[in-house]
This record gives structure tokens, sequence and C-alpha cells, in this order.
């Protein structure tokens, strides 16, 4: 499993963990059933604290995306589709939003920005 | 072997040697191969609890044993164990040099007058090691070698210059050894629980 | 969270200096850093807790059944024999330490390049800190207690030092407490930080917190910010340094404001130098 942590991103570490353990599971490089290593393994090979990988995996598991074995560890939860999407409209709605601040700052309107959607949706 | 045991006497096993070597020459150069050269090998020998307690203040080794779970108590006896065999190899000493004295013609032995002065070596030797134990906690080893020095000094000045005086008293009453060695012992004691009191309320 | 040592109410006076009401909770599985000027109280706090000092009052527990023969200890001066070499020190540990591994403090030796037949007063400074390392690596230990350990060393055994603490750390019933004026390295490998200024504990804080929440407002002349928001002030010829416990809250309501990243050393900087708002 790459992971690359950035100490000038300004994004809290954890963030960037839990971004990359994300995106390596939707995009099926990290397959339901896999290990993850564990939480001081990980602090140990990225050189940061085990608070931080905590936090990740917690937040990780809060989200369904992995599940934690007492005794054995943490591994990938076999991903519901459910859950692909949900994430998925979450970003989308997120850039969306950029959109609607920045059509707004220009006094764009809202039908010519929906207009905008449809032709890029039916576009491609 | 306790650690810390091994630790002193490894540590001061050149000035030991050092120590018994010039504790023969000395007694051997006197004339005097008999009584006397228990004596000042046993006032020399506890110069090495000094040095002992100078080496551990110097590198600060208490604080090291004393983080790692050793107890106070148990450091100051490993040292009073030493201040009991460092005068006994002075007593050693004393051996080699009678058995050197031997090589320069029959000795006569006053056997008893021996026997106590070798308590009386050992004792003394046993008082100026804790004495010495005592001042180095109270104050700081730094005076160690100074109270050596003194040590050294009073045994030497006593043993040249009462020479004459201390065989007669052998001859008259070796029990005055005798005596004098329970003294010395019982102040030995009073340093051993003096120091122990100040080891417990000490800052390393 | 359990801890690992706790400390309530430690007062130590020296005189010239003491240890004030000193509270502190070290947590059990984790690296807490210790930093603080030179004479702010790192080594007698340290001290204190081992009983090498004794405390006027206060009191310290352990927690979890430790005690302190699972400790292993790293000065700032190396304590052993000076004159006896490294190979024959390993006999007195031998006895003194339950457990001592022989073989694990003669790989330690190579692997820090020690020579085994130098005497310990022939050692340097990053050296003797390597054999102290060495040593309290070859017994069985819950707590590492080290002050100021890396200090003489070059960066390159600094790292491979940090490497080992890490390591060591894979253990969760494992504690170190470090003391380091070396702020980076404490970046690198803590969990926790705890700032000590004039015998007080100032702030302990987990370390991502105070790399990733602390800021310095930089200022000219009459002092923007919300009072309640400074945590401490230094005035220079040319402006003010502000020290804020939530930059992005101030960027936030102060947007026209120089607000920079803080790292350890700022902070510690700001503490020891700095006044209250």
């Amino acid at each position: 499993m790459e992971l690359i942590i950035s100490n000038s991103s300004s994004r809290p570490i954890y963030e960037q963990i839990t971004e990359q353990i994300k995106g390596h599971i939707l995009s099926g490089r990290l397959k339901a059933g896999d290990p993850l290593p564990s939480m001081r393994a990980l602090a140990q090979d990225l050189k940061i604290s085990v608070i931080t990988t905590k936090r990740a995996y917690n937040d990780l598991e809060a989200e369904g995306f992995i599940t934690t074995v007492t005794g054995k560890g943490c591994y990938v939860s076999a991903t519901e589709p459910s859950l692909l999407r949900e994430n998925n409209l979450k970003i989308a709605e997120e850039h969306i939003l950029k959109a609607v601040e920045l059509a707004k700052q220009s006094e764009i309107s809202l039908e010519e920005l929906q207009e905008i959607v449809k032709i890029l949706y039916e576009g491609e | 072997m306790n650690a810390l045991l091994w630790k002193d006497l490894y540590s001061t096993r050149g000035t030991l040697a050092i120590m018994l070597v010039i504790a023969i020459l000395f007694s051997w150069c006197l004339g005097n191969g008999g009584p006397m050269s228990f004596f000042i090998g046993s006032a020399m020998a506890s110069t090495v609890v000094g040095t002992c307690m100078n080496l551990d203040e110097k590198a600060g080794w208490h604080r090291f044993a004393i983080s790692s779970g050793i107890r106070r108590r148990d450091i100051l006896n490993s040292k009073c164990i030493m201040a009991v065999l460092a005068p006994s190899i002075g007593i050693i000493a004393g051996f080699i040099a009678l058995g050197l004295g031997a090589l320069d013609g029959p000795l006569v032995i006053d056997v008893l007058g021996c026997a106590c002065v070798i308590v009386f070596g050992l004792c003394f030797g046993i008082f100026t090691s804790m004495a010495m134990i005592y001042c180095c906690y109270r104050l700081s080893s730094n005076y160690a070698g100074l109270f050596a020095a003194i040590i050294i000094g009073a045994s030497v000045g006593l043993l040249v210059g009462l020479n004459e005086a201390l065989g007669q008293v052998i001859a008259d009453g070796a029990w005055v050894f005798v005596a004098i060695s329970a003294i010395l012992l019982a102040l030995a004691v009073a340093f051993y629980l003096l120091a122990y009191r100040v080891l417990l309320r000490k800052d390393f | 969270m359990d801890f690992a040592i706790k400390m309530t109410d430690v007062r130590k006076d020296y005189g010239t200096f003491s240890l004030k009401d000193f509270s502190l909770e070290i947590p059990r599985g984790y690296v807490t850093g210790l930093i603080g000027s030179n004479g702010a109280g790192k080594s007698t706090m340290m001290k204190c807790i081992t009983g090498a000092v004794i405390m006027d009052s206060g009191n310290v527990e352990m927690g979890n059944g430790m005690i302190l023969k699972d400790f292993g200890v790293v000065f700032d001066e190396c304590p052993f024999p000076q004159y006896i070499d490294c190979l024959h020190l390993s006999t007195i540990f031998g006895k003194m330490f339950d457990g001592w591994d022989q073989r694990r403090y003669l790989e330690l030796l190579s692997k820090y390049g020690i020579d085994q037949r130098k005497k310990v007063k022939d050692l340097s400074r990053g050296m003797s800190m390597k054999l102290q390392i060495a040593v309290a690596f070859s017994h069985p230990t819950r707590f590492l207690m080290l002050d100021e350990p890396t200090a003489g060393m070059d960066p390159a055994s600094r790292d491979e030092f940090l490497d080992d603490l890490r390591e060591y750390m894979q253990d969760e019933d494992h504690t170190i407490l470090i003391s380091s004026h070396i702020t980076t390295d404490l970046e690198k490998v803590a969990d926790y930080i705890v700032f000590i200024n004039g015998g007080e504990m100032m702030v302990q804080d987990e370390k991502d917190r105070f790399t990733e929440t602390y800021g310095i407002v930089r200022h000219a002349g009459e002092c923007p910010l919300d009072r309640e928001l400074i945590l401490s002030v230094r005035h220079h010829a040319h402006g003010s340094d502000y020290l804020v416990g939530d930059k992005a809250g101030v960027r936030e309501a102060y947007p026209e404001l120089v607000v920079d990243d803080a790292c350890l050393e700022d902070i510690m900087v700001m503490i020891a130098r700095g006044s209250e708002a």
C-alpha cells in the first residue's frame, strides 16, 4: 500500500492518510479482506505519531471502510456499492459547492449554471 | 557476586595492587617485618574506599543506580563490604611483609602480639573506611583525598614515631590493642548509621 | 487512558530553583517529549520520578504495576565507571539486571560503532550516549527515560536512534519519556509534548496539535487580537509576535493579519522568552 505524507500540506496528516487509503479501496487496489498494517507499524513506517494513525483508522472504521478484529488487526471491509456511491456523492457535492460559490460571486444565475451541468452531463 | 561490589573491586584493582606493594615495601624497609606491617597495610588499603567514593561521584553513578531500582541501603552496604575487604587485603600485605622479613633471617614472632595488631589494624582500617564513607556522603568525595592523606600521615607518623613505645606496649599488655579495637569498631558502626541517614536523604 | 507515571503536586526546592506543584501524567504506550530551556526543571523532574532526588512534597505513582527495575535510563552525562572498558562493563549490568541480554549488547555496540576495548572515559560525548542507549536496550524494560539522549550525536546517528525508539514502541506496553533541546527530533518521534518553564508545567498536548493548530501572529503596533486568544507575546524593535492556539480560527477571524505556522522550537522560545498577554 503506497502512502505519501506531506508535512507542508495544509491538510492534517490523518486526513491525508484516510484520503489515500479510501482512494486505494475505492479504486480496487485494496480489496475487501486485505489486511492493513497495524497502527503502530504504520506509524513506524511513516515516521509519524501513533495518535495520528489511530485517528485515521478510527475515522475509516467509522465510515465503514475498514473493520478491526480484536487480536488480529485491521482489514478492508467488503465494499458495498452504496458506500462507494455515498462517498462519491459527497465529493461531487463539494465540487459543485465551489462552482455555486463562484457563480454567486460573479452573479451567474442558477438557470445558467443548471444549463452548464446539463450540457456537461449529456455531452460526455 | 554483587554487581556493585564487583564494580568497586574491578575499578580499583590497580589501586589495590599498588597499595599492596607500597605497604609491603614500606614495612620491609622499616625493618620491622613484624606486627606493624599489618597496621600500615590496613590503613593504606582503606584509602581504596575513598577512591571508590570518588569514582562514583565523578561519574554520577548513584543517579543511574537509584534510577535503575537499586536501593540506597544496598549501595551503602556494598561500600561497607569494601570497607572490610580493603583493610583485609592490607592484612595480607602484612603477612607478605612478614614473609619477606623471614628472608633476612629467622623471625622472632610474638604470636599474641601479632594477633592483637592484626585485629587492631583491621579495626583501624574499617574505622577509617567507614569514616571516609560518611565524610564523602555528607560532604563530597573531594575530601576523600584529603582525609586519606591525613590517615596515612597519622598512621605512618604513629608507626615511626612510637615504634619503640608500641613495641613496649605490646610486650606489656597486648589487650590494650584489643580494647582500642573494640572502640574503633563501635565508632565504625556509628559512622555506618550516620552515613545511612545521610544517604537516605541525599540528592544525586 | 492509563498512565505510566503520574506526578501530583511535586515540589522540590533547591534555593535558587524550585519545582512548584508539578503535576503531570505520562500516558502509557506513547512517547512523551519534554521541552524546556536549560534550568527549566526537566532533569530535576526526571530525577524526582526515579527517586534520585528526594521530593520535598508531592506524590509519584507508577501505573500498571511498573517498578523502577523496569526502567531504562539515559542521562546527559555518562554515569558508568570511567576506567572500565565497554566489554567488562557488561559484567556489572549482567549482575544488576534480570534478563540482561549480552548478545544484544554486543550487537548494539557493534552497530553503534563502539569499540569494546575502549574505556568509558575515552568515549566521545555522542559515543557515551550511544553506550547508555545500548545498555538501556539490552535488558527488558517497560519505561525509557531519556535526558537529552541525542546531544552530541551526528544527524545520521540521531536518525538511527529515532528508528530504534520507534521499534521499541511497537510494544504497546512500552512508554518513553524523552527530554531534548533538539525539537526536530521530538517532532519526528513524540506523540505528546510537555512544555516546562521555570519549574512549572506550562502545557501538555498531542504533538500534532501543537504543530497543526498553534501559530504565531506577527504584527506591528497595538495588539490586534482578542486577549483571550493570546498564549504568549514577544516584542521586538519592529513589531510583536503573538502565540495563538488556534491559527485556523485566527486566520478566519482576522484575514488581514500575518499568521505563521509554529514549529515546536518556535513555541518553546515563545514560552521561555515571551510574556503573558
